[in-house]
């Protein structure tokens, strides 16, 4: 239990660390600063692939606890976990759900603001070379 | 948007050079590409489905 609390501390922290590298991210796009956006999206891979291994290091003792409880992995959740574990680990794992959930949704909700700018900037950027493209092919046909 | 910045304008006639927006232009393309394609790579099922 103390092993897995651990780990979701540090789960947590990745969690955060992803949360501020989106938050970078649209920051530089509501900048307009666009010299930097492959920096930051790379910074923002980063993350979710630290992210990755915590997650499957989870996975690994989440399985192992339930191995030795003698129930199905797929059963075992935060949730269950605060409301069977012993105290302190009950207190532990509730408050852990309660700060994962609220930075899932700032994640969620901070992705959707990246997606939506960068995308429109994306088709922005499209829109004004093809028409450079085609007033340089009529300047051609012209000339 | 910053597609053209100072640096991009000629010395002369103060307007950007083509060459020097069509790089600002296909440097924007490639950051928002970049930035679009790292949003879509943010996804939290396994946590999700864990913690709830």
């Amino acid at each position: 239990m103390e092993e897995l609390a651990a780990l979701l501390g540090r789960e947590r922290l990745l969690l955060e660390r992803l949360l501020y590298k989106l938050v970078e991210l649209r920051a530089l796009l509501a900048a307009g600063e666009v010299r930097f956006l492959p920096w930051a999206a790379g910074e923002v891979d980063h993350a979710v692939a630290h992210l990755r291994e915590a997650e499957l290091h989870r996975a690994l003792m989440v399985n192992r606890i339930a191995t030795d409880a003698g129930i199905d992995d797929a059963k075992v959740s935060l949730h269950m976990l605060a409301l069977t574990s012993p105290e302190p680990f009950a207190a532990i794992f509730a408050g852990q759900r309660r700060t994962f959930r609220a930075l899932t949704a700032e994640v969620r909700e901070c992705v959707a603001a990246c997606s939506a700018a960068a995308g429109d900037g994306a088709h922005l950027v499209d829109e004004t070379l093809r028409r450079v493209v085609l007033d340089d092919k009529s300047a051609m046909v012209t000339t | 948007m910053h597609l053209v910045s100072s640096q991009d304008r000629t010395a002369d006639d103060g307007a950007p050079a083509p060459d020097d927006a069509m790089t600002a232009l296909l440097q924007a393309q490639q950051g928002y590409r970049a930035a679009v394609d790292a949003a879509d790579g943010v996804s939290l099922p396994s946590l999700t489905d864990f913690v709830d």
